[in-house]
């Protein structure tokens, strides 16, 4: 092999293309989406089945002390709420971990999921832009969902992953000093 | 280079369908195997197809994987065999016994030729023609020995040599007068 083959093997990464269409991960998620919704059918129809058998004995049980039609709207505003629910949960835990703080050196062990975030969060501007060219259409409507899941399910793991720290840094203090987490 | 563990810890969360785990992944192979596939196809929806196709069988088989350090090799050989399987029909080699000076022994070869650009580099590998090409990138770029790219393009292994050595020279050629 000689110079100028090495000097292209070395570099192959610069012949790569500077960014990808957003629109390859979206159809890549959207089918993972889809075949893990399959796969979790049975054990949900089963969940669904006792579920529904648990839910008709809570009504029967109920209508004595309530009315009927106040039970259903109440219903119909949660699901209308969930949305909203999700970003004050978002909002909540953003907060509760904006001024945390580790000792310097367990922040390495939080580089990885901050960088999930922020994967997060430009995907997330990947489907406002998304939304703003097509439309709202459904299955972006479940991605949203999904995306808001996936970073409450995120935010809580580094809480936890905090708290877990700090318990220990308490009760065996380190001389490393306290930095902020910068979410 | 990330480490071993980080790829083999992103693994193990796609096998519990963490979708962020899938995402990070994406994130980190996927310019490198468009790279990959748009040099063999030469297409670039072609190869956003093949891609997704690719990444969804990767997540789908990923309890296939036996050792998770290997996801990034593992994920290359699907990009490369569908991406193959997609040219397959259409490819065709240049005869090179029609082109006589194709010699190991070609001038300053060891030379690399001066203000060359890699977005020049990308453009002559684009225009190479279609077998050449894919031999090129298969030996080169993807470190696949000939007789690897003989069986996976069923050619002879002189066949992939040559062509590999047909491919070079036309690079050099197409690269030096641009800048000389």
């Amino acid at each position: 092999m000689n110079e100028f083959e090495k000097y292209i093997r070395d570099n192959k990464n610069q012949l790569e293309p500077d960014k990808m269409d957003p629109k390859v991960w979206m159809s890549i998620e959207n089918k993972m989406l889809k075949s893990n919704n399959r796969r979790k059918l049975f054990y949900w129809r089963t969940i669904a089945a006792t579920a529904l058998l648990l839910l008709g004995s809570y009504f029967a049980y109920n209508t004595v002390w309530e009315n009927e039609n106040d039970i259903e709207a109440n219903l119909i505003a949660q699901f209308d709420l969930q949305e909203h629910k999700f970003t004050q949960k978002v909002n909540s835990l953003n907060e509760n971990l904006s001024n945390a703080s580790v000792p310097e050196n367990n922040l390495e062990d939080f580089e990885m999921l901050l960088q999930q975030l922020k994967f997060l969060d430009k995907q997330f501007e990947e489907y406002m832009v998304f939304v703003d060219q097509n439309g709202y259409q459904e299955f972006i409507k479940n991605q949203i969902v999904n995306h808001y899941k996936t970073k409450i399910n995120l935010l809580e793991k580094i809480q936890k992953e905090v708290e877990k720290i700090n318990y220990y840094e308490n009760k065996v203090p380190t001389t490393s000093k306290k930095v902020e987490i910068n979410i | 280079m990330k480490e071993v563990d980080y790829i083999s810890m992103l693994v193990l969360r796609v096998k519990k369908n963490d979708i962020v785990a899938m995402q990070t992944l994406y994130n980190d192979f996927s310019k490198a195997m468009m790279a990959t596939s748009l040099r063999i196809t030469n297409n670039e929806a072609d190869s956003e197809d093949i891609l997704q196709d690719a990444f969804v069988t990767s997540f789908q088989k990923i309890a296939q994987l036996k050792e998770a350090s290997k996801y990034g090799g593992w994920l290359k050989q699907i990009v490369i065999n569908q991406s193959l399987n997609q040219v397959r029909k259409n490819r065709s080699f240049v005869n090179l016994d029609q082109i006589p000076e194709l010699s190991d022994e070609d001038g300053n070869e060891n030379d690399i030729p001066e203000g060359i650009t890699f977005q020049d580099i990308k453009a002559v590998i684009h225009n190479l023609p279609d077998g050449a090409r894919e031999v090129f990138s298969l030996y080169l770029l993807e470190d696949l020995k000939h007789r690897e790219i003989a069986e996976k393009l069923n050619i002879a292994v002189s066949t992939s040599k040559s062509q590999y050595r047909y491919a070079l020279k036309l690079l050099r050629e197409k690269l030096i007068p641009a800048h000389e």
